[in-house]
């Protein structure tokens, strides 16, 4: 019993093991540009606290997209996505 | 927007609004390469449903993890008028590079990271994610020849606090040919 006991923790950690990929490219249609400055590309999405891709066309953005390429393949069943800005005072500067 | 791997395309509605959307699927969706793509925004719709901050993919409870490679890759250089180069990386960043001929190191937002004047230049590819502008001349002796010179400047990059470990390199040799008609030559 207090085997197992010192095991149960280190079973637990391993069952929350986070499967690792590799993005080999990620690309966008378009970014917006703000004064050259790069703030809006595609890598920020894989990036905490940072900024959001935002497509740099004039219209609407319709048929705009990000790609990504990975080194190996994986499988998922949920994603998780957040759009817009998390940032009210840039979203009003930008909006 | 539309989620499209190689064999499965989903659009999903998102809310327009700044906030975590989760969507499952009814099977395990096998993805090596995937595209999000904006197939329609809200009338008089915010700047929200048009930009994209954040994606994590689950399998089951389990997220799944996704880093950058461990490598940095020139992918486009851009030649201008005023002797300024615009690249681009395989991140997405940019940097600006201007050529001068005098022997002035200088960047407009960052003035460290040089180990000197001729040889081999260091810029931190954390500054030239924002706007550098950075003015590399020939060496003294190469003013006084008149003669090619040439300067190769490595780029790296070490971002521990979004990349953890990861080192990215390349460079790129900057051929300088001062000699006549103070015009300038890149070559990779």
């Amino acid at each position: 019993m207090s085997f197992f006991l010192i095991l149960m923790p280190f079973f637990m950690v391993h069952s929350k093991t986070y499967q690792k990929v590799s993005v080999d490219k990620l690309n966008a249609s378009s970014s917006l540009n703000q004064a050259n400055s790069g703030e809006f590309f595609p890598h920020n999405i894989l990036n905490e606290n940072s900024n959001p891709w935002i497509e740099g066309k004039s219209s609407d953005g319709i048929g705009e997209y990000v790609d990504m390429h990975f080194t190996t393949s994986f499988r998922f069943n949920r994603i998780s996505i957040i759009n817009g800005f998390n940032d009210k005072i840039k979203f009003k500067k930008y909006n | 927007m539309e989620i499209k791997t190689k064999d499965y395309t989903r659009t999903v509605v998102l809310e327009d609004s700044s906030k975590a959307q989760s969507f499952n699927f009814e099977k395990k969706i096998k993805v090596e390469k995937i595209r999000f793509s904006i197939v329609s925004v809200y009338k008089g719709s915010s700047f929200n449903s048009t930009c994209l901050s954040k994606v994590v993919f689950f399998l089951n409870e389990n997220k799944v993890s996704i880093g950058l490679i461990p490598k940095y890759k020139l992918c486009s250089i851009e030649k201008r008028m005023d002797h300024t180069f615009y690249t681009s990386d395989s991140f997405g960043n940019f940097s600006e590079i201007s050529i001068d001929n005098y022997g002035e190191v200088k960047t407009k937002e960052w003035n460290k990271g040089f180990t000197s004047r001729k040889g081999t230049y260091i810029i931190d590819m954390q500054t030239l994610k924002k706007r550098s502008v950075i003015k590399i001349g020939p060496p003294e002796e190469a003013r006084i020849l008149r003669d090619l010179w040439s300067a190769k400047i490595v780029f790296s990059y070490d971002d521990k606090t979004s990349y953890e470990d990861y080192l990215f390199e390349d460079y790129l040799e900057l051929k300088l040919n001062n000699s006549s008609n103070n015009t300038f030559e890149f070559t990779k």
